[in-house]
């Protein structure tokens, strides 16, 4: 295939991968972007992530949309580049690689008693009621009274929620349909979030943690207020922890106390072990001591622990990104090294693309969805500021190096699936029904050739 | 419920907000930013952006500040686009040392 344009390979669907490929897109140098995604569905956590009460942020679906319009744009879903192709062939095929498949990794507890039956990462828990094609058929267990959710973060909040929303809050939206089902038969009454350090220190938004702690109806919170700052320390925190503490100031448990749900924070506890014989019972936490300024404390694990009952225990401690065969990774930071997201040390010399990143893989699991596009936008102008000084383009089709019977997903493809799982959803009076993996992939070989043809058209 | 720009954007327009936002809901005029409560996807991202924290969730928003919602509502769908950083407005650097930022 001879092109007479730059083409950029983008591995990963989700919103950092789209936003670079906007900014790639709109700029004057008629840049083609091709994008891997191994999933057969893009968009990564914005579908996959982004809890199924939250559909005002999932909006943001129709600026992807908008972009998967551009006719220099193709998508490959379902081909996972190490499996159906090797980010070699797309460093021989393209004239730069684009790395923004994120962090699929839990950070793990490293403790006792992690893996037995009803002890999850929010990774896999969001997974299962966000219908992600990986965890959609975990069987989630939620018989017994007490849950127990370990981390402070937005995604703790979010699975608190999810447990302790009544079932009409979730009822339209686009939950999975076997997670809704466990949920309707959902008997706990009580969810412990756990943090290792104090209330101040916890990293919740502002928002998420006022829908927690005031909006979600029979639901209460409730925490040692003595755990709270005074004023006085309350002023030295930042502007996002003091609004945190003033909502929490702000709640009233003893009006609530005939709650069906509780959320009850824990603070100042590590995870010691997780305790069962085939699965969780309880949980021990060790007690923490904190020291060291206020708003920058440290914890300091003593000898002193407490045991709790419980049937489910999900950690939601972080995530990580996996390591690519071919590219420099840094194991610490689970992140690829790179300076203002051209992927270091320069691996040119071999005479393919160079490497870029973007994304949770390029600056680790942090910030919401519109951090990614200051971060993409940053990484795509080193991209565009190299190509500039280049006037050849690499030829090559990397349809050649995918089995000709892989059903490769296209733009059309999810067209097609996307009004599919919008259909379904008016029948149920849901937002949207997602397609499991198998259902997807049939709808899309069921259909006319030109879904698959799509792919091979050329600029 | 929305995020609106308040008038400690004034005079600064510092538009780091408009690098951030993932639906282009940021609209200038010559003096500040507003945001487009219909387009305004209440993702977050833009209030910690900002150098002079303009920018509110209504929720946080202290009563002083309230006639701000209507202003957003009315003066952005009227005025163009800001998708990227601009230049901030001469003067700007004082405006936010006056402001204790």
């Amino acid at each position: 295939m001879t092109t007479s344009t730059p083409r950029i390979a983008i591995i990963g669907a989700g919103p950092s991968a789209f936003f670079a490929a906007d900014a790639l897109l709109k700029s004057d140098k008629h840049i083609a972007v091709d994008m891997f995604e191994r999933l057969p569905f893009p968009f990564g956590l914005l579908r996959y992530g982004v809890a199924p009460d939250h559909q005002k942020i999932k909006q943001i679906a129709t600026v992807f949309e908008a972009t998967m319009k551009f006719p220099r744009f193709r998508l490959f879903a379902n081909v996972e580049v190490g499996r159906d192709i090797s980010l070699n062939q797309l460093r021989e095929s393209y004239d730069a690689v684009l790395l923004a498949y994120g962090a699929g990794k839990a950070a793990p507890l490293n403790v006792p008693g992690e893996n037995l039956s009803g002890s999850f990462s929010a990774m896999e828990f969001v997974g299962w009621y966000n219908g992600h094609p990986d965890y959609v058929d975990l069987t989630v267990d939620l018989s017994h009274t007490d849950a127990v959710v370990v981390g402070n973060g937005n995604v703790a909040l979010d699975v608190c929620r999810i447990l302790a929303s009544p079932l009409e809050r979730l009822r339209t939206t686009d939950i999975s349909l076997s997670a809704f089902k466990v949920l309707k038969n959902s008997n706990i009454q009580r969810i412990h979030l756990v943090g290792r350090r104090g209330l101040e220190d916890a990293s919740f938004t502002n928002a998420e943690l006022r829908e927690l702690a005031t909006q979600i109806p029979d639901c209460a919170m409730s925490f040692d207020k003595s755990a709270l700052p005074n004023a006085q320390n309350t002023a030295l925190l930042s502007e996002r922890a003091q609004r945190n503490i003033e909502i929490l100031r702000s709640t009233e448990p003893a009006n609530n106390i005939n709650a069906a749900k509780n959320i009850v924070l824990h603070t100042a506890r590590s995870v010691d072990r997780i305790t069962g014989f085939d699965k969780v019972t309880a949980i021990v936490l060790a007690v923490n001591r904190l020291a060291g300024e206020i708003g920058k404390r440290n914890a300091l694990v003593t000898q002193d622990k407490e045991s709790l009952d419980c049937g489910l225990v999900i950690s939601s401690i972080g995530y990580r990104s996996r390591r690519l065969e071919g590219c420099p990774f840094n194991p610490q930071r689970g992140v690829v090294p790179n300076i203002d997201g051209r992927v270091t040390p320069n691996q040119t010399k071999d005479g393919k693309a160079t490497l870029y990143v973007t994304g949770w893989l390029k600056r680790g699991a942090i910030g919401v969805i519109g951090t990614n596009r200051a971060d993409a936008t940053e990484t795509a102008a080193a991209i565009l500021a190299d190509l500039s000084e280049k006037s050849n383009w690499r030829e090559g089709s990397v349809e050649a190096f995918i089995k000709p019977n892989h059903t490769v997903i296209t733009v059309n493809g999810w067209a097609r699936i996307n009004e599919k799982e919008l259909s379904l959803g008016r029948v149920l009076g849901r937002v949207r029904r997602k397609l499991s993996t198998e259902q997807a992939i049939k709808l899309v070989e069921g259909s006319s050739r030109p879904l698959r043809c799509a792919v091979s058209k050329t600029y | 419920m929305t995020t609106v720009v308040t008038e400690n954007c004034l005079g600064c327009r510092f538009t780091e907000c408009t690098t951030v936002c993932p639906v282009s809901c940021f609209h200038r005029d010559d003096e500040m930013l507003y945001i487009d409560p219909d387009v305004c996807v209440d993702c977050g991202a833009c209030g910690p952006a900002c150098p002079v924290s303009a920018i509110y969730d209504v929720n946080d928003l202290p009563t002083e500040l309230a006639r701000w919602i209507q202003i957003n509502a009315d003066r952005a769908p009227t005025l163009p686009v800001v998708t990227s950083k601009i230049d901030p407005l001469p003067g700007a650097a004082t405006k936010k040392e006056a402001l204790g930022f």
